[in-house]
């Protein structure tokens, strides 16, 4: 093989070896990417082999960091068979906690894999993650394992932090071209200052604003007509790549994007010309508009068929665009409750409704909530922060004063800004606090007794997150919490916390093991990205409070994101996250502003939430929404769907050749995993039996990969009675022989539970509907119903499914025969020959 | 002289020992072959079928008997109308139910009417009792969940 050091041609063959090698491979106790990892790996990989970037916008938890581990390590693979290499990649992630994670997930130095050179805490000096001639060039992270481990390094990974990292001292190096030279060659190591292959940039929202010091340093390193380091593709990573203002967000994440132009790699004219703030402001201003009109004509139960035509059009536009440039996955986000009041009725006796919002207590208090609130208008939004802690705990200000013995310097600073009238009024109350107002703040009162009720019997496995603005008031929380529950253990993770102490808390939030483990953590914003708090694997349930929240619905996205992991195996229980607010204060606005956004970015991310995009409307009113006749898969029709797999399906490489020996009365089946000589010609190439369709269901409704116990059951049985077969990590795909029919089943594990899917019909109209009654009245184990795939259509099935645990060979035969007879009934019936 | 003592019990003998079993004497035989069992409130039919094997079967294939388990959800009247939409509601209301299946079909009380009705089959050569009662239970608990739905 011939490769040349084109990046265009070198990201085409990586897509081989991920084909090859990544995918579904199982050996020992790891396992391939994700089904949903392995489609965004390989469709970014399409995309850089003709575009400078992409974004991979990822919800939290979905394994961002796991994917770009990927198509770096399959870039690296094709380098070192061409000895083209080595890869050089630019890895900046936005503080140290961040950049210290990617080092855990890609090895230890102890293993020989990962080579740590210069150190993390040293804001002044570059970090290199590989940088060797010799290294064994595999990389090995959790659930992922490419290369030959005797093969020579061809990869070089200079990883750096732009929060005072890479971008530290920006003023003074950042006018002077030689300095910036000089910078940059400290990132590189000191060695020749040559092109990096790729940049990745970690949590890439932290660069939405152009006129920020770390923004402006990368640019003028990486980006420009003459960077200090040119780049040759670059890929973003963020949940969040939009919030706030989504159109000139997204233009500077995209002009990030561009900066392989100066090597003459750019996005065609047509699409720079779209991606400028005022032409997407423009686009997303009329989509929003037209979809607001759908909901409140269909909230007010008018026709609206005409704005649903509309609002189509206008989404087919945005999808168009959107996907140019990012790439996020339609799946499920895992066992979460996420409401907006109580998270269940348990939560409900026990946090305070917040979709009617807590109440002041006393006139004295409301009167300072009322002066602070009434304030906003003349201040600006940094002093937000000040104004949560005082609305969300008085107290928590006076425990701080108490303790520095006065206002902070920062808060005398920003005196001035407050309107004297104001200031007067609170002076004067907080004067009147220790008489008049009871000095436990309701939120508080309340978060404090949500988690003393929830921990007082059973601690073990139930773990409480809180996250809060302020340390004061995470200070207080803990002093209550801490009084309330003396057998529990609280610990708090703030900016004074270092390093090694969060991780350690962390780690003992984890623990299952009675004695040691952490049953409460409150949090700062400090623990806001990259890490996992997401408690012990087998937890009950987590619960996650956000006790104030910030403006920016970001942040609340990446606080849901430390305990909402989906993309973790072994993780249980459900996530409970609230938002307890005060009513009739700046919380409450905040918290609807905060809603307001969220509904925006998801909106153009593509969402089911009809709760949340109701936001979008002049619904003011939290609890007082039916939003019953409006069904999450038809509002997710009208939002952009930016999964690789709906625009161009990146299928498995290759059938399983199932071979079977019959040998004293045994059968075993042999599988070969090398690839078909058809399928080794054109890398996409998948079994034309097995459609897209039934591939995303077998995604939705899987609830766990599928066991090896199961794998090999269905593979013997395949074997046994003849029939083709395939498999990807979801599930197990069996072509069933019906006596000259075939029907593709789908075999998949729901909990302990061995369930048979086939694909009946992709489109019932409501006429035939009824037929499906006629053909579940025949006796047999499979039924047919209708489903939504990860796409959000609505798909014909039939379905069959043991109930205990227990389930023999002549059951799981029976499951897999009449799934497939069941749907081939329907298929017979209205289309005659066989379709799927 | 000949006795029955030791002889394979028939299938319908064997399903009516397991619903005894199962459900004592709240499985009421309300005629050969059918038997209503539980109380008033959420009544659950068994019916036995000599043959619930496929209807394309190949020659030689002895005959599969089995249990059908019927809850009733709805009553449909003589004529078993239900709307398109409502069907469709129906259908995707049964996606989280493993075992089920919706149809229409003859109440099981001989009545005549139609009823709108949950089944399951439970093949008595592979039947197993947890099984049985795992079923029973997902019958019930997707009756409880539609209601609660209404």
């Amino acid at each position: 093989m011939s490769v040349s050091r084109d990046l265009g041609t070198v990201c085409v063959e990586a897509q081989r070896v991920i084909d090859d090698e990544m995918f579904l491979r199982e050996q020992d106790a790891w396992r391939g990417l994700r089904f949903n990892q392995y489609e965004t790996v390989r469709h970014v990989l399409q995309t850089l082999a003709h575009s400078p970037g992409m974004i991979v916008a990822e919800r939290t938890g979905q394994g961002k960091s796991l994917i770009a581990i990927a198509i770096i390590a399959a870039l690296a693979r094709v380098l070192a068979q061409t000895s083209a290499g080595p890869l050089r990649v630019g890895l900046l992630a936005p503080n140290k906690d961040v950049l210290t994670n990617w080092v855990g997930s890609t090895g230890s130095e102890s293993d020989g894999t990962c080579l740590l050179a210069g150190a993390l805490d040293d804001d002044k000096h570059p970090t290199y993650l590989w940088k060797t001639e010799r290294l064994p060039w595999r990389v090995v992270c959790p659930g992922l394992q490419i290369g030959n481990p005797n093969e020579a390094a061809h990869l070089h990974v200079f990883a750096d932090h732009y929060r005072l990292g890479i971008t530290h001292g920006y003023g003074t190096w950042g006018k002077d071209p030689r300095a910036t030279r000089a910078r940059a060659k400290e990132f590189l190591g000191g060695g020749p200052v040559k092109p990096l292959d790729l940049l990745i940039i970690d949590e890439a929202h932290q660069l939405k604003c152009s006129r920020t010091n770390r923004a402006e340093a990368i640019g003028k390193i990486f980006g420009g007509e003459s960077p200090a380091i040119p780049v040759r593709r670059v890929v973003l990573l963020t949940a969040t790549p939009f919030q706030l203002r989504a159109a000139p967000e997204l233009a500077r994440l995209v002009s990030l994007l561009r900066c392989p132009h100066s090597t003459g790699v750019d996005f065609p004219a047509e699409l720079r010309a779209r991606m400028e703030p005022l032409p997407l402001a423009d686009l997303f201003d009329r989509y929003q508009r037209v979809v607001a009109q759908w909901l409140r004509q269909r909230m007010a139960g008018l026709p609206a068929e005409q704005s649903y035509e509309a609002a189509s059009k206008v989404k087919e536009d945005v999808e168009n665009v959107l996907r140019q440039v990012i790439v996020r996955s339609d799946t499920p986000v895992g066992d979460v409750v996420t409401k907006y009041g109580h998270p269940d009725h348990k939560l409900a006796k026990l946090l305070p409704d917040p979709a009617a919002g807590l109440s002041c207590e006393t006139v004295a208090e409301r009167l300072l909530f009322l002066a602070w609130d009434g304030s906003i208008a003349s201040r600006t939004t940094f002093v937000a922060s000040e104004q949560q802690t005082l609305t969300s705990s008085v107290r928590a200000l006076q425990m701080r004063q108490e303790k520095s013995g006065g206002p902070s310097a920062v808060e005398q600073n920003r005196r001035p800004l407050a309107p004297a009238m104001v200031d007067e009024a609170l002076f004067d109350l907080t004067r009147a606090l220790g008489k008049h107002v009871r000095p436990d703040h309701v939120k508080v009162r309340a978060t404090v007794e949500a988690v003393r009720e929830r921990l007082e019997r059973q601690p073990a496995r139930r773990p409480v997150l809180v996250f809060a603005e302020r340390t004061a008031t995470l200070e207080l929380l803990k002093d209550e919490l801490t009084k309330a529950l003396p057998r529990v253990r609280v610990e708090l993770i703030c900016g004074d916390t270092s390093g090694e102490l969060r991780r350690e808390l962390i780690d003992a939030f984890k623990c299952e093991k009675p004695g040691s483990c952490v049953h409460v953590v409150l949090a700062s914003q400090v623990a806001e990205m990259g890490l996992d708090i997401d408690g012990p694997a087998r937890k009950k349930n987590i619960w996650l409070i956000h006790h104030d929240f910030p403006w920016n619905p970001a942040m609340v996205d990446q606080r849901n994101g430390r305990v909402v992991r989906p993309a973790k195996p072994d993780q249980q229980g459900t996530a409970y996250i609230t938002y307890p607010f005060i009513k009739d204060t700046v919380d409450e606005r905040i918290f609807k502003r905060m809603l307001a956004r969220q509904a925006i970015a998801e909106l153009l991310l593509g969402t089911d939430d009809v709760a949340r995009a109701l936001r979008l409307t002049d619904q003011s009113n939290l609890d007082e929404i039916d939003i019953t006749d409006i069904r999450g898969d038809e509002f997710r029709k009208l939002t952009p769907n930016l999964s690789p797999r709906c625009r161009q399906f990146a299928g498995p490489p290759h059938a399983v050749d199932a071979a079977v020996e019959v040998s004293e009365g045994t059968v075993t089946a042999q599988v070969s995993e090398q690839a078909p000589s058809a399928a080794r010609a054109d890398p996409n190439a998948r079994p034309s039996w097995c459609h897209t369709e039934l591939l995303d269901l077998a995604a939705a409704w899987a609830s766990a990969s599928m066991s090896d116990a199961l794998r090999n059951r269905a593979r013997v049985l395949a074997a046994e009675l003849g029939m083709e077969s395939w498999s990807n990590e979801e599930a197990y795909f069996i072509r069933v022989d019906l006596v000259g029919r075939r029907q593709t089943v789908a075999m998949i594990q729901i909990e302990d539970r061995t369930v048979c899917l086939s694909l009946a019909d992709t489109v019932v109209d409501d006429g035939r509907i009824l037929e499906a009654f006629a053909l579940n009245a025949e006796p047999g184990v499979a039924g047919l119903l209708l489903v939504t795939d990860t796409c959000g259509e609505e798909r014909l099935v039939a379905r069959a499914a043991n109930l205990t645990g227990t389930l023999d060979d002549r059951e799981l035969r029976r499951l897999l025969l009449e799934t497939g007879r069941r749907a081939d009934e329907w298929e017979a019936r209205h289309h005659g020959e066989d379709q799927w | 002289m000949v006795t029955e003592t030791n002889s394979e019990p028939t299938p319908e003998a064997k399903a009516a020992a397991i619903l005894h079993d199962l459900f004592g004497a709240d499985a009421a035989s309300v005629r050969p072959g059918a038997w209503k069992l539980g109380d008033t409130e959420s009544v659950l039919w068994a019916v036995y079928l000599p043959d619930a094997g496929p209807e394309r079967k190949e020659e030689g294939e002895p005959p599969e008997p089995a249990i059908e388990l019927i809850r009733p959800l709805e009553d449909l009247g003589f004529a078993g109308g239900v709307r398109p939409e409502d069907a469709a509601r129906h259908l995707r209301a049964m996606s989280k139910a493993a075992h089920l299946r919706l149809t229409r079909r003859a109440h099981p009380d001989a009545s005549g009417r139609i009823a709108l009705a949950a089944v399951a089959t439970l093949y008595l050569q592979d039947l197993d009792l947890a099984e049985f009662r795992a079923i029973a239970e997902e019958i019930g608990a997707v009756a409880v969940e539609r209601d609660l739905a209404r």
